[in-house]
């Protein structure tokens, strides 16, 4: 059996009176890129704080890599790479003098070449002082940090945060390119589009636990679909009810939706009998799982 | 060469410390310069000027201003030295590990195969060779000052530059307790603060220990008292006071470095409040299910 790039084990932690966890269960498999999502105070910073051994959980064990998170810190953060939401920099430093300081730290494993093509993928001028440097360029000197030592984990808390749109393709580009490589990417976004686009599966935290794991690329195999039906003359609702695995879910003169998981053949016969002008199918996005999960009054955050 | 590559948070916190480094040592020598060259303007009228007794409680036991050993003491060792090398301390001290949690900055380095123990040691050996630096400054002050004004001194050169290396004990006792409060409170503005007022209350204690009764046993708490700031120049340093800085200063820095471990990086929180031994242990907890996490700690 492979063992977990990531486990977490009835993880809490309490500050004072606030359980910031409280019994997380998680297990990420090494080589997948894996989305972690959850509104604010979710639990998020806290377990990828843990992670790294920045802070202690108060009961439950977490293990990264084979290592234990708190006793084997070391060998976790010899393997491992962080990027933190609004990464903090030494202003006065020059993009090259931060990664040379991370190299320095990192002493063995950061590859000069690809550190380069790193930095020219993402379009970095290193030379100049970080704090002159726009925010997105700021977030491309922590990706470069933290994916120049080749590391078997990256763990990314909002990574494209800043970026164009144009370079959160690159980023992305380069994220399946490390993953097939075998590297593991904990990803935490905001940005649902992104985490549906890019992850294998996806935790929703809430409360400090993981509501549900989805397995992004099953769900959409086996996830309802709703089918909305223009169809060129009103029909009679007796005529379109009924269909074996198509539930019909509104139907407004000629504007009709069903909804189905395994009826969609049984549906396209029955309107064949109709003169339909239009039809789209969707299927249920990320976000609609997550307000499900989170209902829509509940900020959407990662 | 190798040696330099194992050191990069030392020579990084040497280079963020050379402003305030060559700051506090360059003003300190200049004024080491300055009173120097100002005191044969001031010694005719300082001889038949009587110190009253007061005065003479406050900055040490001098008698005789009119001499240049007695001038240095009061207006150098006494006050500016002392004071500027406490400031240096906090100032710089707090900035280090308490500034650099409250920025962010600390939780990338230490998401990075590093140890604490190593961090707190790289850095708190770039404060204390800060603290060297600056006394060297005032004497290499002396050493400008000595050729172009002196003749005739009741005191020696090498005196005047060994006498401010006296008070690197004195300046790394104050590195390591502002050491110890960056690690022990939630803020840096916190430490600040608790370093401030502890400098007013121990240099009040220690110049007000002759003129105000009950204030005697405090000096003993005071490191300006231990600094021989009284009678440094015009006496020399006492062995077993230096001796107490040393011993106080490995202290503090072996508790700061407990206390920063301890510390959960990122939340701005005191380690004093996390129970010490409950997390790692992994004890097991009973979660109060019913609760609702409120907002937890700043992300």
């Amino acid at each position: 059996m492979v063992e977990p790039a990531i486990r977490f084990e009835d993880v809490t932690k309490r500050f004072d009176e606030v359980e910031a966890l409280r019994g997380l269960d998680l297990s990420v498999a090494p080589g997948e890129i894996f989305g972690f999502l959850g509104p604010n105070g979710a639990g998020k910073t806290t377990a990828i704080r843990i992670m790294f051994d920045l802070i202690r959980p108060t009961a439950g064990h977490v293990w990264v890599l084979g290592h234990d998170a708190q006793r084997q810190g070391m060998a976790v953060r010899r393997l491992a790479t962080h990027l933190p939401s609004d990464v903090a920099f030494y202003d006065s430093m020059t993009g090259d003098g931060y990664l040379d300081l991370i190299a320095s730290i990192r002493e063995a494993g950061v590859d000069p070449t690809w550190r380069s093509r790193l930095v020219e993928r993402l379009q970095l001028d290193p030379s100049r002082r970080i704090g002159t440097l726009s925010r997105g360029n700021r977030q491309k000197v922590g990706l470069v940090a933290a994916l120049m030592s080749r590391p078997a984990l990256v763990v990314l808390d909002e990574p494209t945060s800043g970026l164009d749109p144009i370079m959160q393709e690159t980023v992305e580009d380069i994220l399946r390119e490390v993953a097939a490589e075998g590297v593991t990417v904990f990803f935490s976004s905001h940005v649902l589009g992104e985490v549906e686009q890019l992850c294998s599966r996806v935790a929703m935290l809430r409360l400090g636990r993981v509501v549900r794991v989805i397995d992004l690329e099953h769900e959409r195999l086996v996830a309802p679909r709703r089918v909305e039906v223009t169809f060129a003359e009103a029909p009679a609702r007796t005529s379109v009810e009924g269909v074996p695995g198509a539930a019909l879910t509104s139907l407004d003169g000629t504007q009709a939706t069903f909804e189905t998981q395994d009826g969609i053949d049984a549906l396209v016969k029955r309107l064949a009998q109709f003169t339909v002008l239009r039809l789209d199918t969707h299927e249920a996005s990320l976000e609609e799982m997550f307000l499900t999960y989170y209902g829509e009054t509940e900020g959407v955050q990662a | 060469m190798r040696a330099a590559r194992r050191l990069p948070l030392l020579r990084k916190a040497l280079r963020d410390l050379r402003n305030p480094i060559i700051g506090y040592g360059g003003g300190l020598a200049a004024l080491a310069i300055l009173y120097v060259g100002l005191f044969p303007s001031y010694k005719d009228m300082l001889s038949s000027f009587e110190l009253p007794s007061e005065y003479s409680a406050f900055f040490g036991d001098i008698t005789n201003l009119s001499t240049l050993s007695a001038f240095i003491q009061i207006e150098f060792f006494s006050l500016w030295l002392p004071l500027l090398l406490a400031i240096f301390a906090i100032v710089s001290g707090t900035s280090q590990l308490a500034g650099d949690e409250q920025a962010g900055r600390l939780e990338v380095i230490l998401s990075q195969p590093i140890s604490r123990r190593r961090l707190f040691g790289e850095r708190a050996g770039a404060l204390l060779a800060g603290t060297v630096l600056i006394c060297l400054a005032c004497s290499a002050g002396f050493l400008v000052a000595w050729p172009l004004f002196v003749s005739g001194a009741d005191v020696s050169l090498g005196r005047a530059l060994i006498a401010p290396l006296g008070l690197v004990g004195f300046g790394w006792c104050f590195v390591s307790l502002a050491l110890l409060a960056g690690a022990l409170t939630a803020t840096r503005g916190q430490a600040t603060a608790i370093m401030t007022a502890f400098t007013a209350v121990t240099y009040l204690a220690d110049v007000l220990r002759d003129l105000v009764s009950g204030l005697g046993a405090l000096r003993f708490a005071s490191p300006f008292f231990y600094g021989d700031t009284k009678r440094l120049f015009t006496d020399g340093a006492v062995p077993w006071h230096q001796a107490a800085l040393f011993a106080a200063t490995a202290a503090f820095l072996w508790l700061a470095l407990r206390a920063f471990e301890a510390r959960e990086i990122g939340t701005e929180r005191s380690p004093l409040r996390w129970r010490l031994g409950r997390s790692r242990r992994g004890a097991p907890s009973s979660p109060r299910a019913a609760r609702q996490p409120a907002e937890q700690p700043r992300p």
